[in-house]
């Protein structure tokens, strides 16, 4: 088991000799401790030493309590943690008196009962960032958003009437969407054929003028109204969370408060 | 199968149950606060904390030995009280052993003589353990005085068995080298090894 200078031997039956004394060796380590003993006077003399101190530990009394720890009621009048716990990480929490906890407005501050802020503000933060990354994306149809893309549709309209056959017009400009008030459209001539030769300058003006119409048009007028007006859920969350985190920090400040007396 | 039933039922809030409980290891948690923290008067707070954070917690705990659950719990308890202490940092062993005070003692056969002897050595015994880091002090406790096995050790210290070893090793050996400083209380035949 042991090998090599007598000291350095020494040093080793040292780090055992409570384990081979509380029998938690092996035969095999037991036989080389028991061996190196029989040789070795200085550690048969710590051995015994350990033995004597151990022995006046146990000699000491069990001591009665002075008073009876039970809880009563006011001592427990916060409610429990719902939460399992590490012991390993437990903390005592001061209690709060009965009286102490209800009176004065101030007990609405009592972080016993201001445990369920935490999540909450945490759930409106996720809640409020994802709200942000969704209109940034412009993911949902809302109010600002479709304003926007009108824009965006028109913009796209004009550039692609510039480079494209009129006959592409209706499907780039979204041209199945027709407005409710829009006049007739032309009766098509003979000359106008989709994709087909002949188109004059005048039929192409007129087909400019109709995209440009059901672009204007009552399309994106009703895709409005079925909006979500995101902005005010934004805003609303936004001070919802401001409440959570000011309410949180009066809570922190008075248990910090409670701690230190 | 009793202490079963009294956890069960103050897992569901009823505190008489759990009070049931605390009557069961009142004396054993006081016990290691005492020897922990040196002075009855701590000792008693630790105490308290230790079952109103366990009346609290008891909601979470899944088992296993309860006696270790509610030591595990002490023990925090013991090392808040003592951080707090540290502000008045007693240095000299003499200071402990005054410190520690004096003990109400079971045996009421014991002589007066006798009582007069244990208590001076349970008081500098209590002093020596004091002067013990906080981890050693604590093992050496459970398992030297508490009578506490290396597993129950480290379930409530949370140590592997190793650490547990080590811890003890090294507690004793600087226990007894602290006892053998202050040699004159000490019976005759430990005198004799020094």
């Amino acid at each position: 088991m042991f090998s090599g200078g007598k000291k350095r031997t020494c040093r080793r039956i040292h780090g055992v000799l409570s384990e081979y004394m509380d029998n938690r060796l092996s035969d095999n380590e037991r036989a080389v401790v028991e061996r190196h003993l029989e040789e070795c006077a200085a550690c048969s003399k710590e051995l015994e030493s350990l033995r004597m101190t151990v022995g006046l530990l146990d000699q000491l009394p069990s001591v009665s309590v002075p008073r009876s720890f039970t809880l009563r009621e006011a001592d427990v009048l916060e409610q429990r943690k719902p939460e399992p716990e590490r012991p390993g990480r437990m903390r005592p929490v001061p209690v709060l008196a009965a009286g102490r906890a209800d009176t004065g407005w101030l007990s609405i501050f009592d972080p016993q009962r201001l445990r369920w802020l935490r999540p909450v503000a945490a759930f409106a933060t996720a809640a409020l960032v994802l709200l942000l990354m969704l209109d940034f994306l412009q993911v949902i149809p809302h109010e600002g958003g479709l304003v926007l893309q009108s824009e965006y549709n028109a913009s796209e309209s004009q550039a692609v009437l510039s480079s494209t056959p009129d006959g592409d017009i209706e499907k780039y400009s979204g041209g199945g969407v027709q407005p409710p008030e829009m006049p007739p459209a032309p009766a098509p001539t003979d000359d106008i054929t989709f994709g087909g030769e002949g188109l004059g300058l005048k039929d192409t003006a007129g087909s400019e003028e109709q995209a440009l119409r059901a672009l204007e048009g009552g399309g994106i007028t009703n895709e409005a109204e079925g909006g979500w007006p995101l902005r005010q859920i934004e805003i609303a969350l936004g001070s919802v969370l401001f409440a959570l985190v000011a309410t949180m920090l009066v809570a922190w400040r008075r248990r910090r408060k409670l701690l230190r007396t | 199968m009793e202490e079963q039933e009294f956890i069960s039922k103050s897992k569901a809030g009823d505190l008489e149950a759990f009070n049931r409980l605390v009557e069961l290891y009142q004396r054993l948690v006081y016990n290691v606060a005492l020897r922990m923290l040196g002075n009855s008067e701590s000792a008693e707070d630790a105490t308290q904390d230790t079952f109103i954070s366990a009346y609290k917690a008891i909601g979470g705990f899944r088992g296993g030995s309860f006696k270790a659950w509610i030591l595990r719990i002490a023990t925090n308890s013991c090392r808040d009280r003592m951080r707090v202490a540290k502000r008045a940092r007693i240095t000299s062993l003499d200071d402990l052993v005054e410190e520690a005070g004096d003990f109400i003692m079971d045996d009421k056969t014991e002589s007066p003589e006798d009582y007069a002897l244990r208590s001076e050595l349970g008081r500098f015994l209590n002093g020596c353990l004091g002067l013990l880091p906080e981890d050693q002090r604590m093992v050496v406790i459970l398992s030297d005085i508490q009578g506490f096995s290396y597993e129950e050790i480290s379930q409530v210290t949370g140590s592997s068995l190793g650490t547990v070893k080590s811890r003890l090793n090294r507690g004793r050996s600087r226990l007894r080298d602290l006892l053998l400083q202050r040699g004159e209380l000490l019976p005759a035949e430990f005198r004799q090894d020094k």
